[in-house]
């Protein structure tokens, strides 16, 4: 078993050279299934993560801002560049052994049917099918103690809003998340202080590792190493404690898997000169946009008691929105009242009398992740890849009516104002603040799409699965087409985006490409 | 970041942040203003030029276009603090200045709440105790 901190390796100026039958990109939620399933086949994996090693009592220790700086990509303040109507998004994906599964809510959704059952009949993916699926989501809800989160641990945040949602006649369902003994201390999104959220990094990592892995964090990779049209390993840099790029490594594998999710494994496709022949590479990226409103009611509510996301409503699923509890630490939710010096503090008083709920918007494929050659990557993006998105007409308007849903659900509550997350607030309420009266006088419709504050944690379908290389990136086994032993098993390939959290998604599709991997003999 | 550079750029963050945190009594307490520029600078030094370069770009622009919604001349750190204020919320009212605005108070607000007694001030008691208690196995490093 070996878990390597790469940081401890910078100061040696010869590269660090290793071999293995499979080396795998990334170790978040595809990136330790595979490992786990393949070590134990007995085949000799190196993983590579970019992120740090943050073991549970780090994050116990550190401030939420600490893990966003160590734990989050750009410390959590990365947008996406809007095209059109559009929204600027904050993206929020994880950067640490583990990856995004240390940092998520642990919201665990199996793919919902209708969308496999649209990828067999609309898109020909004929592996997919609920049927067929269901043996690998069963294996990850086993592996991760998938459970249904307790009435008694819904935040009076989400109570209220259930109450709501009853008087205009449509329900919540609770969660299931993938967590054990959960405190229900919502800081979920700053990786558990307590272990009990079961991500990857303490199942399937240690698996992997018991079973002959070997994991490198600090290590980020640049190049993917081709002969002809066969991937034969992969070339980077260890970061050292100042997160700067150091000593060089080559990894030489018989299989290369990618698994650095929706925004970085197009990326590297792109650099290794992949997306000359597949135009797909880095097109179609879908974010699931997500929004939340907060309601002020005259009783103190302290929604930071209880589950982060604890509930969820599908009532409006034909409108392609999925509404979601969730709750911001206090600074977020002070942020976002408009006010400053003592209006602020007046404003951030109100803190323990707010409510908040969320939903995310089942998105058409309007992201682009471009390549470090074109212009604007080439202006913008030498480090981070940079990423576009274009909203289409109906998910803006699914964005108004998600709005509306969530700020007349806290009014049926008895909540006796709502703060929506417009910028500047709505048209003639600078303040913010808005009565059901005043609400009913806004047209959320004709609000320009950049004044919306928005977020996601869920890029999906970068390097998406299909048929055929004329308009998808890899083939059902996960194999990019055209090239032999490089496969790519993350949130990328998903073909659509899901309208849920993708967590268990992701992973089930890893451990079916996993048993598929195994089986296929490694080449001589 | 360059060390010029870094001083200017927290000085920039403590005049926003003095202006934020104000209350009917004045100033904030210096050692909080001076904790917040801290953590702000640490979790910038973590983001990529582009993001450092966003940030600084929205907080340079604020500290000299604010003061002209109150048709003051440029430069917030001159103005006394009422007239900070008042240039800060007239921004804020604006949908392009809110967004300025917003970038740089979620950063701030985010670390100023962070304190024990700034999160007491608004009634905010998180309930999280940290601490691990159980008994999943934990990777460990060392080289094998």
């Amino acid at each position: 078993m070996s878990l390597v901190e790469g940081r401890t390796l910078t100061g040696v100026a010869k590269p660090l050279s290793l071999d293995a039958d499979v080396v795998i990109i990334g170790s978040g939620a595809s990136g330790a299934v595979i490992a786990a399933e393949l070590s134990e086949a007995g085949q000799k994996v190196v993983i590579l993560e970019e992120g740090p090693h943050l073991l549970p009592q780090d994050l116990a220790r550190m401030k939420p801002s600490e893990t966003m700086r160590r734990g989050w990509r750009e410390s959590g303040i990365s947008f996406t560049v809007p095209v059109g109507d559009t929204p600027a998004i904050n993206l929020m994906v994880g950067r640490c052994v583990g990856g995004s599964s240390v940092m998520t809510g642990g919201v665990c959704f199996r793919t919902p049917d209708h969308i496999l059952h649209d990828w067999v009949k609309e898109l020909g993916l004929s592996e997919l099918s609920p049927e067929a699926m269901a043996p690998y989501f069963e294996e990850v809800e086993r592996r991760c103690h998938i459970e249904l989160v307790p009435e008694h641990m819904r935040s009076r945040s989400t109570v209220l809003y259930g109450q709501g949602a009853t008087r205009l006649g449509y329900s919540l369902a609770p969660n299931h998340r993938n967590t054990k003994d959960c405190d229900g201390c919502s800081r979920c999104n700053f990786g558990c202080p307590h272990g009990a959220k079961w991500s990857v990094d303490l199942t399937y990592l240690p698996r992997a590792l018991a079973a002959g892995a070997e994991l490198f964090s600090d290590a980020m990779v640049e190049r993917i190493l081709l002969r002809g049209d066969q991937a034969t390993g992969v070339a980077g840099r260890l970061l050292g404690a100042d997160g700067k790029p150091g000593r060089r490594f080559e990894v030489q594998a018989r299989r290369v898997v990618v698994a650095c999710g929706g925004m970085h494994t197009p990326r590297l496709l792109q650099d290794a000169g992949i997306a000359e022949r597949l135009t797909a590479v880095g097109e179609g990226m879908t974010l699931h946009p997500s929004m939340r409103v907060m309601a002020r009611f005259d009783e103190p509510v302290y929604g930071w008691r209880g589950a982060l996301q604890s509930a969820h409503s599908e009532a409006f699923v034909n409108e392609r929105i999925t509404l979601m509890s969730v709750f911001v630490p206090t600074g977020v939710l002070a942020a976002t009242l408009p006010g400053i010096g003592s209006s602020h503090k007046r404003r951030a008083e109100m803190a323990p009398y707010l409510a908040v709920f969320g939903g995310m918007i089942h998105d058409d494929p309007g992201g682009r992740v471009l390549s470090r050659r074109s212009p604007l990557g080439l202006l913008m993006g030498r480090t981070e890849p940079v990423l576009t998105y274009e909203m289409s007409r109906r998910d803006r308007k699914a964005i108004s009516r998600m709005l509306r849903i969530l700020a007349e659900t806290f009014f049926a509550a008895g909540a006796r104002e709502v703060f929506l997350p417009i910028l500047g607030g709505p048209p003639g309420f600078p303040e913010g603040g808005l009565s059901a009266d005043d609400l009913a006088r806004v047209d959320l419709d004709k609000i320009p799409s950049t004044r919306f504050e928005c977020a996601s944690q869920h890029p999906l379908g970068s390097a998406r699965m299909g048929l055929s290389s004329d308009d998808a990136v890899v083939d059902q086994r996960g194999q990019v087409f055209g090239l032999r032993e490089l496969f790519v098993v993350d949130a990328s390939i998903l073909p659509t985006s899901l309208g849920v959290n993708p967590q268990v998604t992701v992973m089930a599709m890893a451990t079916r490409l996993a048993y598929q991997l195994r089986e296929r003999p490694l080449p001589v | 970041m360059s060390s010029s550079k870094l001083v200017r750029t927290e000085r920039a963050i403590a005049v926003f942040a003095e202006t934020l945190f104000s209350t009917d009594s004045g100033l904030p307490p210096r050692d909080r203003v001076d904790g917040v520029v801290a953590s702000a600078s640490a979790l910038l030094s973590a983001t990529t030029v582009r993001s450092r370069l966003m940030f600084q770009i929205c907080l340079f622009a604020m500290l000299w276009v604010a003061p002209l919604f109150i048709r003051r001349g440029p430069g917030l750190a001159r103005l006394p603090l009422g007239q900070r204020v008042a240039a800060l919320t007239a921004m804020e009212h604006t949908p392009t200045g809110a967004a300025m605005v917003l970038a740089i108070k979620a950063v701030l607000c985010m670390l100023w709440y962070e304190h024990p007694e700034a999160a007491q001030e608004v009634g905010a008691d998180p309930a999280c105790v940290p601490g691990v208690r159980r008994s999943l196995p934990v990777l460990s490093g060392g080289v094998s």
